[in-house]
C-alpha cells in the first residue's frame, strides 16, 4: 500500500495564505456590507420594514346633517356597505354571479361582466344596507368582499331637496344647493388608524397603535319649515295647474328676521302636465315684475320727499316720452289723483310722472339700495342671479319710465319680495337668509356672518307705503289677495314677457304675460311676507285674477300654520265695531 | 507625638499594623495561625433573605410586567369594544332619526290619509269664531286701564 503523500510545505503555506485571506476578506466584505446597509440604506430599509409591519387604515368622516327650522332631518349620512370583487380570486365567475344576483337585486349577466374584468378591483354594488351585506357574506364566495362607507340619504321629498338641500356626487362631494354651498363645513375631516400587524395583516395586540379619530362634518340648520314647504308646493301646484301657467314660483318669508320659510317652483312639461320642479327659480330666474315694482318707485318718491300720499298730479290716460307711448290700462279722462289713488288703480301714467319728477340719479340709487342687481343670499344658494339693471349713465330717455313700471329691469322673485320686506320692516333691510345656524361636531357655532341690517327708507315713508298697499288690497287691484280677518298690504304686477329674440310682441302680434302678487300681513304688524309669480297664465293675463288668489290661499295657510293672530276679531267685524 | 496619638494613628492605619505583624521572609516558615472567623448570624440571615428576594424579584418583576401589559391590553380591548358599541348605537340612532323623518313626511301622511283612509281635502277652510265674552270678562276688561 502506497503511503499517502502529504502536501508539500509550499502547498501548506499556500493553503494557509488562502485561509488567511478568506478569514480577512469574507468578514471584511460582510463588515462593509453591514456598514453600507446601516448607514447608506438605513432610511430606505427602515421604511420598507415599517411598510411591511405597519398599516394605515383611513376612517371616513361622517358628512354633517342638514335640518329644517323644526329640527326635522333633511339630509343625513348612513352607514352602508359596498360589495366589490377581486376578479383574480373569483373561482367560478358564472356561479358566483348567479348566487349574488338575488341578494343584490341585480341581473347575473351584469354581475358576471364585472367579475370578468381585468385587474384586482371591481365594484359589484355600492352602498347596500347591512342585511344585504350580511347575506352576501354568508355565501362565503371567493374573491367577493365588502367595505363600509357612508351613503347620503334625504328623507324629505325631492322637491325640498331640489330647492334647498341640493345633492352630492358618488364620493359624497356637494354638487348642488346647500350641499354645494356649505360643502367645506359639511364634509368633515377623515381620521386614520396606524397599527402594527403580522405578515397576514392581522393587528398585533402588543404592537404599536396610533389612532386619529375622524371629525364629523358640521350640521347645517335651515330656515325652511319642511311641512309648510310641502303646503306651499301643493298650493302653487294647484294654482299653476288651474291657470295653466308655464311656470309658477312662490316664496314665503318672515320679514323681521329675513328667514325664508318656503320656496317652491312648479313647471309645465311639454305634454302640458304640471309638476313641482327641483330648480329653485326663486333665486335663479329673473323676470320683469311689472306693477309690483311700483311699491319701490313710490317708496322712493315718499322717502326722497318728492311727494306725500296725498300729493296730487294731473294724470291723463296716456303720454308720449320720446319715441314711446305709455298708457294706463283703461282709458280715462284726465284726472287729478293723489299717490294713494295712483297705486290703488295702478296707474302707469301717474307712476311715470312721479318717477320722472324724482330724477334718474335718485331713483337709480334707491333701486340699488333695495338690492336690485345684488345677490341677496351671499352664496348660500348656488346659482343666485343678481338680476339686471342698467347703469344710470346708460339709461335712455324712457328708462326711468319703464323701470318705474317694472319693465326694462329684471329681478329674481326673491329680490322683488325683498322690496316688500323693507317696507314691512319699517324701512330697514334685513338680509334674507336660508341658513340660520351651522354647528361644528364639537358644538361650536360656526355660522357665517351675514350683512348687518341697514336702513333704506324712513319709518314714516315705510308706514305711508304700508297704508297705501293696504288700500290696494282693501279696494284696489289686489282685492282678490285679501285674507279674512287679516289686513294685507300688497300689490299686483302684470308685465309683458320679453321674447328670447328681443321685444315683447311676437310675429302674430300677441304678448305673453307674467303676473305677480307680492305683499305682507298683518299690515299693522307684519309677520309673514309672500310673493307668487305665474308665468304665462292662460285663464287671464291679470295678476288680480291669477296670482292674487294664489297669494290669498297661501297666506291663509301660512297664518294658520305659524299661528299668526288676526288683525281684528271676527265677531268685531261682523258686529261692525 | 504623644504615645496616645501614636496608638490612634496606628489603629487608623491598618496596613501599618498588618505589615508589622507579617512574618519576615528571612524567618523560618511557621504554620500560620489562621482560623475561619464565624460570621455573625444576623448578617447571614440578611444575606440569604436578600438573595431570596432578589431571585423572587427576578421572577416576579417580568411576571408583573406581563400582568400589567395584559391588563393594559384587556383595557384597550374593552375600550375598543365600547367605542365600537358607541359608534354602532350612534349609527342606529341616525338610522332611527332617518326613519322618523320618513314617517312624519307630509307627503306620506297625506298619501295614507287619502289612499288608505279615504279622506279628502276640505273645499273651504272654516274658521272657528271665538265665543262672545261673558259679562264678567267684559267688566274686568273695562276695568283694566
Amino acid at each position: 500500500m502506497e503511503a499517502r503523500q502529504l502536501p508539500s510545505l509550499s502547498s501548506r503555506k499556500r493553503l494557509l495564505a488562502i485561509g488567511a485571506v478568506m478569514l480577512l476578506v469574507v468578514p471584511g466584505i460582510l463588515f462593509f456590507r453591514l456598514q453600507y446597509l446601516q448607514f447608506a440604506e438605513a432610511e430606505v430599509l427602515v421604511q420598507r420594514g415599517e411598510d411591511q409591519r405597519f398599516q394605515t387604515q383611513e376612517l371616513p368622516a361622517r358628512r354633517g346633517d342638514i335640518y329644517d327650522s323644526q329640527g326635522n332631518l333633511l339630509a343625513t349620512s348612513l352607514i352602508r356597505y359596498t360589495i366589490w370583487a377581486d376578479p383574480r380570486r373569483v373561482k367560478n365567475p358564472a356561479d358566483t354571479a348567479e348566487r349574488l344576483a338575488a341578494p343584490l337585486g341585480m341581473e347575473a349577466s351584469e354581475i358576471l361582466s364585472q367579475l370578468t374584468t381585468s385587474g384586482a378591483f371591481s365594484y359589484i354594488k355600492r352602498r347596500v344596507p347591512e342585511p344585504v351585506e350580511q347575506e352576501v357574506a354568508s355565501l362565503e364566495l371567493d374573491g367577493i368582499h365588502s367595505y363600509k362607507e357612508y351613503a347620503r340619504r334625504y328623507p324629505t321629498r325631492r322637491t325640498v331637496r331640489g330647492s334647498f338641500v341640493g345633492f352630492v356626487g358618488n364620493e359624497e362631494q356637494g354638487l348642488g344647493g346647500i350641499e354645494f354651498a356649505f360643502d367645506e363645513q359639511l364634509v368633515g375631516k377623515p381620521g386614520r388608524i396606524y397599527l402594527e400587524g403580522d405578515p397576514l395583516g392581522n393587528p398585533i395586540a402588543t404592537g404599536v397603535r396610533r389612532e386619529q379619530p375622524a371629525v364629523p362634518g358640521a350640521s347645517v340648520h335651515l330656515s325652511v319649515h319642511a311641512p309648510f314647504q310641502y303646503q306651499t308646493e301643493q298650493i302653487l301646484l294647484k294654482h299653476t295647474t288651474e291657470t295653466n301657467s308655464l311656470s309658477g314660483t312662490a316664496i314665503v318669508m318672515e320679514p323681521s328676521s329675513g328667514k325664508i320659510l318656503s320656496m317652491a317652483t312648479v313647471d309645465r312639461d311639454e305634454e302640458g302636465n304640471h309638476e313641482i320642479s327641483e330648480e329653485n327659480r326663486s333665486v335663479t330666474w329673473t323676470f320683469e315684475p311689472g306693477s309690483a315694482m311700483k311699491a319701490l318707485t313710490f317708496a322712493a318718491v315718499l322717502d326722497s320727499g318728492t311727494g306725500t300720499p296725498e300729493s296730487v298730479k294731473e294724470v291723463s290716460a296716456s303720454m308720449r316720452i320720446y319715441d314711446a307711448t305709455f298708457s294706463d290700462h283703461d282709458w280715462h279722462p284726465t284726472l287729478y289723483i293723489d299717490i294713494t289713488e295712483i297705486m290703488r288703480t295702478s296707474s302707469n301714467i301717474g307712476t311715470i310722472l312721479w318717477a320722472r319728477e324724482m330724477g334718474n340719479d335718485v331713483f337709480y340709487q334707491y333701486l340699488r339700495d333695495f338690492g336690485i342687481s345684488s345677490e341677496l343670499l351671499g352664496g348660500a344658494l348656488p346659482g343666485e342671479s343678481p338680476g339686471q339693471l342698467l347703469e344710470v349713465d346708460d339709461w335712455s330717455g324712457t328708462s326711468a319710465a319703464t323701470i318705474a313700471l317694472g319693465q326694462g329691469v329684471a329681478l329674481t322673485p326673491l329680490q322683488m319680495l325683498n322690496v316688500y320686506n323693507v317696507i314691512a320692516n319699517r324701512g330697514v333691510y334685513i338680509p334674507p337668509k336660508v341658513v340660520t345656524e351651522v354647528t361644528s361636531a364639537a358644538g361650536l357655532d360656526i355660522t357665517p356672518e351675514t350683512a348687518p341690517p341697514r336702513g333704506i327708507i324712513s319709518q314714516e315713508a315705510a308706514a305711508e307705503m304700508t297704508e297705501i298697499l293696504s288700500v290696494v288690497v282693501d279696494s284696489g287691484t289686489g282685492i282678490n289677495a285679501a285674507v279674512p280677518y287679516y289686513r294685507v298690504a300688497g300689490k299686483t304686477g302684470t308685465a309683458r314677457k320679453p321674447l328670447p329674440t328681443g321685444g315683447y310682441e311676437d310675429a302674430d302680434g300677441n304678448y305673453r304675460y307674467i303676473t305677480t302678487f307680492a305683499g305682507f300681513l298683518p299690515a299693522e304688524n307684519p309677520a309673514i311676507s309672500l310673493i307668487v309669480v305665474l308665468e304665462e297664465p292662460q285663464n287671464s293675463i291679470y295678476a288680480s285674477q291669477t296670482s292674487a288668489p294664489a297669494f290669498a290661499e297661501l297666506a291663509q295657510e301660512a297664518v294658520r300654520h305659524f299661528h299668526i293672530p288676526p288683525s281684528e276679531r271676527p265677531d268685531e267685524e261682523e258686529s261692525g265695531e | 507625638m504623644s504615645p496616645a496619638n501614636s496608638i490612634a494613628a496606628a489603629r487608623k492605619s491598618g496596613n501599618a499594623r498588618t505589615s508589622a505583624s507579617r512574618p519576615s521572609p528571612s524567618r523560618a516558615p511557621s504554620k500560620p495561625h489562621l482560623e475561619l472567623a464565624p460570621q455573625p448570624k444576623r448578617f447571614r440571615k440578611l444575606f440569604i433573605a436578600g438573595v431570596t428576594l432578589g431571585l423572587l424579584g427576578l421572577v416576579a418583576i417580568p411576571f408583573a410586567i406581563v400582568l400589567l401589559h395584559a391588563a393594559l391590553l384587556t383595557g384597550q380591548r374593552d375600550l375598543d369594544h365600547l367605542r365600537q358599541d358607541l359608534n354602532t348605537q350612534l349609527e342606529l340612532r341616525q338610522q332611527l332619526l332617518f326613519e322618523r323623518s320618513l314617517a312624519v313626511s307630509p307627503q306620506r301622511i297625506i298619501t295614507i290619509a287619502r289612499d288608505r283612509l279615504g279622506m279628502v281635502s276640505a273645499e273651504n277652510i272654516v274658521y272657528l269664531q271665538s265665543a262672545a265674552p261673558s259679562a264678567s270678562t267684559s267688566l274686568a276688561t273695562q276695568a283694566t286701564p
